[in-house]
């Protein structure tokens, strides 16, 4: 048993063990064998060929199926509000805010078709917009008091709380958009456009909206009371939060395909107000492929890995042919060799 | 007129830090020189905290990332107090989702710097996972694991003692394998402080059959076997004394007797129990006498005496006491000295002398010392062994030992009070030249010296505990300690007799 105390105590790690004579296994002494690999050219060269013949494959498939899907933007926000003040425009509840967008189809877009509306400039991230919500009383309707983290809209102008309370949900996006193809309408179905953990677990089917949009300023949309939150779809899209200040939402889905040359025509209520701090709107329309919207950037990483893999392999098999290099010989090292030198 | 009786104060008389009073029943008390000039406190320090070069180099890490974490946060503050600034223009939100109109002191755009202070304490807590303070956690447990396998190293367990490696703290684990040259003087050190008697030269007849290392070695480079089977079949006689490695029929067990200067050989015992400064020590169980010494051959010199017939057993304040072998009579004979000065051994006098009165009332002067100063104090008549001595110094010398040269001379009473009136005096001046008076009062006497023999002493055999071919470490031995310009040990006899290793 260890009974010593150590000079330096106060300043090392103090280590007391049973001192008994060392087992002589492999793991004590530090002997077990493992694998050392050996980076030959041969293996060097190969695996970079070989990191190379995957990834340019991957990343052209990539590419092609991103080049397939049809995507339309629309900005109508400037184009939208005829009047020099935009913000008075918007706030004034008795002016018509409609306006008719028309968007010709340069391919087919087989369905279903997304509908997003994307805004930018719009910090959805900011830290007190983002801590403006009360996770509790959007779950359950016994939590329906619990506000305190919801300031500054927590309470109505009568004291009794808001559900559901916060930001986030008091700037609600309010555009609507109506669809006319060739003349008929097409209707969008606004089901099933949000996660289904939120519908069945995040939002409560017990949970109806009370007091929303009762105060003395609107920020957004308006709720129906009757329906419960978990079929609020258009809130529980809004309400998860995005990352970056540009962002799409997506507001429902064309089920029928839409031919080439195809005019569509958009009614939009333009009602959301983004000219206070300079933000713009756009509504954008899009197939989808088995990899996901229009995205280039997978495609071209692995195109852009891939390619410079074959450039370094390229690189060893001349440097291997014009400067070869002898293997290494382990004997040669100072601890290996039957007369050292150091030894007189 | 009644004379204060008068003692001297020497450095004999000091008992250092640690000193250990012995064979003493009462002593007067002085204190001198203590506090916190003294050199002793000077040198008691703090422990330094060591650091390894992975710790500092994670500390230099650790303040990069908190610099880039401080850096962040400013940035951020700044951009953030600039734009909370923004939220509000002449009343009107622009950014009215967050209703700068209605809000705390966090975000208020009327108050934008004071929002931009509080903001840097946020960010700083926000990004504070950017420090990985877990790392040190990390680091100490996997030198706690290294520690584990240190101990459980095969190769650095010592089977004969039963000693594992005992990391003691895991703090330089990585540090391991740093020595690449040891510096040492050579006293003591790689010779175990250790020293046995194998030879000597008593009236210029060389006695001990003994083979040192030096001749071990230069007859193995030579391919001699004769010297080897010579060593092997007299090592194996006779069980191993510490301090005794001397082997000659001639003069072991009484026989000097019958050699032809056995009064030459008697003096030369006697000198080699009496001139010393050694304490005995006896085992009341088994009865065996060890003894206290200054430095390992002086030592080594008594037990050569003991184990050749006279053996010193008592020491007192005024005497010394033998058992001596009587030639006449072959018998154990006690026989007390009454011991009147010691002239202490310093490197300046290389040389040390005790005067005793035997119980017949002479007087005798023995003396001991290098051949560089011993010999010019002979006496100038000629000695028929005193190149044959000489030579014999020069062989030992060859042969790795260390030697010294004994004589002694017999003194009448009147050359003894002149002395011992000046030397008395000179110990119990005080002056500045208090030094120079006791050597010259001491040098009257150490002169017309009667030669008597040398003495060979080998070193202990320590240079084998050192694996110096596995570890790659170069060992450089000095020869003393002046070589490295330190003051030689206050308590030790520093012999200056060197010889090469």
């Amino acid at each position: 048993m260890c009974l010593e105390i150590d000079e330096s105590f106060s300043s090392g790690f103090f280590l007391c063990f049973f001192f008994l004579s060392p087992a002589d296994s492999k793991f004590t002494q530090q002997e077990l064998p493992a694998w050392k690999p050996l980076y030959t050219p041969g293996i060097v060269i190969g695996a970079f060929s070989l990191i190379g013949i995957i990834f340019i494959p991957i990343g052209l498939v990539s590419i092609a199926a991103s080049q397939e899907v049809v995507e339309l933007v629309d900005k109508y926000d400037g184009e939208c509000v005829t009047a020099n003040d935009k913000v008075g425009f918007i706030q004034d509840t008795k002016t018509d805010k409609a306006c008719t967008r028309t968007i010709t189809v340069p391919k087919p877009m087989k369905g279903p078709i997304q509908v997003y509306y994307q805004l930018e400039n719009f910090y959805q991230n900011h830290r007190r917009y983002v801590k403006s919500r009360s996770d509790k009383q959007l779950r359950s309707k016994e939590f329906s008091s619990v506000i305190k983290t919801c300031d500054p809209e927590a309470i109505s102008e009568g004291g009794a709380p808001i559900v559901p309370c916060g930001l986030i949900a008091w700037s609600l996006f309010n555009d609507t958009f109506t669809f006319s193809v060739n003349k008929k309408t097409v209707q969008v179905n606004k089901k099933n456009i949000a996660w289904s953990s939120d519908r069945t677990i995040k939002f409560g089917s017990d949970v109806f909206p009370e007091n929303f949009q009762k105060g003395g300023l609107i920020g957004g949309g308006q709720l129906n009371e009757k329906l419960p939150l978990s079929e609020q779809e258009d809130l529980i899209v809004w309400m998860r939060t995005a990352a970056l200040p540009t962002f799409r939402k997506l507001y429902g889905r064309i089920e029928t395909d839409i031919m080439a040359s195809d005019e569509i025509t958009v009614v939009i209520q333009n009602n959301y107000n983004t000219y206070s701090f300079g933000g713009t709107k756009a509504l954008v329309l899009s197939t989808t492929s088995w990899i996901g919207g229009k995205n280039n950037f997978i495609g071209f990483a692995y195109v852009a890995i891939g390619t410079i893999s074959f450039l370094i392999a390229l690189a060893f098999v001349g440097l291997n042919m014009v400067k070869p290099r002898t293997l290494g010989d382990p004997s040669y090292l100072s601890w290996n060799k039957e007369n050292p030198d150091y030894v007189q | 007129i009644e004379i204060e009786e008068q003692y001297p104060l020497s450095p004999q008389q000091i008992l250092l830090r640690d000193s250990k009073l012995r064979n003493t029943e009462y002593v007067y008390g002085v204190v001198i020189f203590t506090g916190h000039d003294t050199k002793v406190m000077q040198n008691a320090m703090k422990a330094p905290s060591k650091r390894s070069k992975i710790e500092r180099k994670m500390d230099r890490i650790i303040y990069l990332l908190l610099s880039a974490l401080v850096l962040i946060s400013v940035i951020g503050s700044v951009f953030f107090g600039i734009t909370t600034r923004d939220d509000l223009q002449d009343g009107r939100p622009k950014r009215w989702y967050l209703r700068p109109d209605d809000s705390t002191i966090y975000f208020k755009p009327t108050k934008a710097a004071i929002s931009a202070i509080l903001h840097f304490f946020t960010a700083m807590m926000l990004y504070g996972n950017f420090i990985p303070i877990s790392l040190y956690i990390s680091i100490e447990i996997v030198k706690l694991l290294q520690a584990l396998f240190i101990n459980q190293d095969i190769h650095m367990y010592h089977e004969e003692t039963d000693t594992p490696a005992h990391a003691r703290t895991s703090n330089l684990n990585e540090e391991l394998g740093q020595v690449d040259t040891i510096l040492t003087d050579k006293t003591g050190t790689l010779t175990c402080n250790s020293m046995e008697f194998i030879k000597c030269s008593i009236a210029g007849t060389a006695y001990g059959r003994g083979i040192t290392e030096v001749e071990r070695a230069m007859a193995k480079r030579k391919g001699s076997p004769l010297i080897a089977d010579m060593a092997s079949n007299t090592q194996g006689s006779q069980a191993a004394i510490k301090g005794f490695n001397f082997t000659d029929e001639r003069v072991m067990n009484g026989n000097w007797v019958s050699q032809p200067h056995s009064g030459v050989i008697q003096m030369f015992l006697r000198l080699l129990a009496v001139c010393h400064t050694c304490i005995p020590e006896v085992d009341e169980e088994s009865g065996t006498i060890s003894y206290e010494a200054e430095s390992p051959d002086e030592a080594a010199f008594v037990v050569a005496a003991r184990e050749l017939g006279f053996t010193f057993y008592q020491r007192t304040q005024t005497g010394v006491f033998l058992h001596e072998l009587d030639p006449s009579s072959g018998k154990q004979v006690d026989r007390s000295y009454k011991l009147l000065h010691v002239l202490e051994f310093n490197s300046a006098r290389k040389r040390m002398s005790v005067i005793v009165r035997n119980e017949e009332g002479k007087i005798f002067l023995f003396s001991k010392g290098a051949d560089s100063v011993m010999f010019e104090r002979l006496s100038s008549s000629d000695c028929a062994y005193r190149e044959v001595t000489q030579d014999h110094i020069n062989e030992y010398a060859d042969a790795g030992l260390r030697t010294l040269v004994l004589a002694y001379r017999q003194l009448d009473e009147a050359e003894y009070a002149n002395f011992d009136r000046k030397f008395t005096a000179a110990k119990n001046s005080v002056s500045a030249d208090r030094d120079e008076m006791i050597e010259e009062a001491a040098d009257l006497l150490e002169r017309k010296l009667i030669l008597l023999g040398a003495t060979a002493v080998e070193f202990g055999h320590a240079l084998r505990q050192f694996s110096v071919r596995s570890t790659g470490v170069g060992v450089s031995a000095r020869r003393d300690a002046r070589d490295l310009h330190l003051p030689p040990p206050s308590q030790s006899h520093s012999h200056s007799q060197t010889t090469s290793t």
